[in-house]
């Protein structure tokens, strides 16, 4: 949705400079703009997956350590 | 919202994708066919009169007038076999839009067989040379004859259009 | 030297190679496609023969992401077949991993080619066959990645997926023929063929390497995401809990 409200107003922005540098300059824009925001969006979509494992992890770790102090 | 009911909703969106993209490829197989006419088919009678259809063809040399006192040109689209149709229009003509050249413009014909055009665009070749080294090859060569052979039809009603 | 292949068919096992292998097609990207930028800015005419001005160098991001979305495709059909045949968890992460790198590239594509339209033709859009079905595309990588997301069971929406994007690839020739068909008066449109004769060498040199960079950035895209894949996919497993990542 955001990368396609900024691809409209890209293209807004680029019919209302007229002149053909700025359709060059247009073009480029958004093709630079999706090509840089997947991999930003892959890395902190990687880090989000890594933190999500790592709490998952503790809470076990939390629950295997209570199970033992209950059994003793 | 019930994941259930969040299933369902993609699910519908996945199908109504998958509709509007087999819908549009009937769109294109039709367009595939007449997609626009040449001047040879609305001469001859093919369009039904007074729909709206794209006219291709070149636009013949020296025929390009533009009003001095309004935003409006006149210009001729021939096939180079003697079909001609005089096209006017009172939109912007784009960047590209030359005589000898392709253009493919959308409107209907009227009662004076004039052809109103709603919107002209111009048509290009996927030949990417150099302005100056096309003259250059000119100069070398003797000037080329008119196109107005056989040979060239196919391209007339076809790519080059 | 041997390499046995099946051994990257494991999750734990390709989730390393590709950590190892990204760094370099991020570089071969950015270096392929800045000297591709830079000789079609620079080495190449101000103004066409048929009458293009300086506005054609668009053409340096939009073919390069037209023939990759045309390929990502391709490529998301194969994981998704070796996926159907083989059953291995891996070609299906793959086959999800491709879909949206090709989505996005087909809205760089369709996004580039308006603006070259608008300047070159008059318009930025018009209901050309070649553009339809390049529309369609968009459509097709669109209801995919809806289908995969709507089943949350991944081994079912793997399947269903998998044949949807099979179904698609029927498109993917309609798009070349749109234009390129035998027949010219059959299939006249808006948009030039695509042909590759009459290019002068500097611009093709510029379109090779842009293409090239696009390619090597799928590559890395791809990799990076299908890593994402494999983690929340494996979440559970105990090669995950002991990465160093999560230590």
């Amino acid at each position: 949705m955001l990368v396609l409200s900024v691809n409209v107003v890209a293209i807004v922005f680029a019919s209302l400079l007229g002149n053909y540098a700025d359709y060059i300059l247009g073009a480029m824009f958004i093709a630079a703009l999706l090509m840089l925001f997947e991999p930003i969006q892959l890395m902190l979509k990687r880090r989000a997956v890594l933190h999500d494992i790592k709490r998952l992890k503790r809470l076990q770790q939390r629950e295997t350590s209570e199970r033992k102090k209950s059994d003793q | 919202m019930k994941p259930r009911t969040k299933r369902i909703a993609f699910v519908l969106l996945a199908l109504l994708t998958v509709g509007a993209a087999s819908a549009l490829i009937s769109k294109a197989m039709d367009g595939n066919l007449n997609y626009l006419y040449a001047p040879e088919q609305v001469l001859k009678g093919e369009v039904p009169a007074g729909t709206v259809f794209r006219l291709g063809g070149l636009v013949k040399k020296g025929s390009l007038k533009r009003s001095d006192t309004k935003l409006e040109a006149r210009f001729v689209v021939t096939d180079n076999r003697g079909n001609e149709i005089t096209v006017v229009t009172n939109k912007i003509l784009p960047d590209l839009f030359q005589e000898e050249k392709s253009q493919v413009s959308r409107g209907k014909m009227n009662d004076e067989g004039l052809f109103v055009a709603e919107e002209v665009l111009a048509k290009h070749d996927s030949e990417y040379m150099p302005a100056e080294l096309k003259d250059v090859l000119a100069k070398e060569h003797a000037p080329a004859p008119a196109k107005v052979d056989g040979s060239e039809i196919g391209k007339m009603t076809g790519q080059k259009i | 030297m041997k390499i046995n292949w099946f051994k990257y068919a494991a999750p734990l096992n390709f989730y390393s190679l590709a950590g190892k292998v990204i760094p370099f097609f991020w570089v071969a990207a950015i270096a392929l496609t800045a000297f591709g930028l830079y000789w079609g800015f620079f080495k190449t005419p101000d103004s066409l023969e048929n009458g293009m001005k300086e506005y054609y160098r668009i053409i340096f991001v939009h073919l390069g992401s037209v023939w990759m979305a045309m390929w990502l495709y391709i490529m998301m059909v194969f994981w998704a077949l070796v996926g159907l045949v083989f059953n291995t968890k891996l070609s299906y992460m793959m086959a999800s991993a491709t879909s949206i790198t090709g989505a996005l590239l087909t809205v760089v594509a369709l996004a580039t080619g308006a603006i070259w339209g608008k300047t070159s033709w008059g318009t930025w859009w018009d209901w050309d066959p070649k553009l339809t079905t390049f529309l369609i595309l968009l459509f097709i990588y669109i209801g995919y990645i809806a289908l995969q997301s709507a089943i949350d069971d991944t081994r079912r929406s793997d399947k269903a997926s998998a044949v949807l994007a099979l179904v698609g690839l029927a498109l993917v020739p309609v798009i070349y023929s749109a234009v390129n068909c035998p027949d010219p008066t059959q299939c006249s449109s808006l948009h030039q063929e695509s042909s590759m004769k009459n290019i002068e060498p500097n611009i093709m040199r510029g379109i090779i390497f842009t293409t090239l960079g696009f390619w090597m950035y799928s590559f890395a895209a791809i990799l990076m995401r299908v890593r994402n894949i494999i983690l929340q996919r494996e979440r559970n497993t105990t090669w995950v809990s002991k990465l160093k990542e999560v230590n």
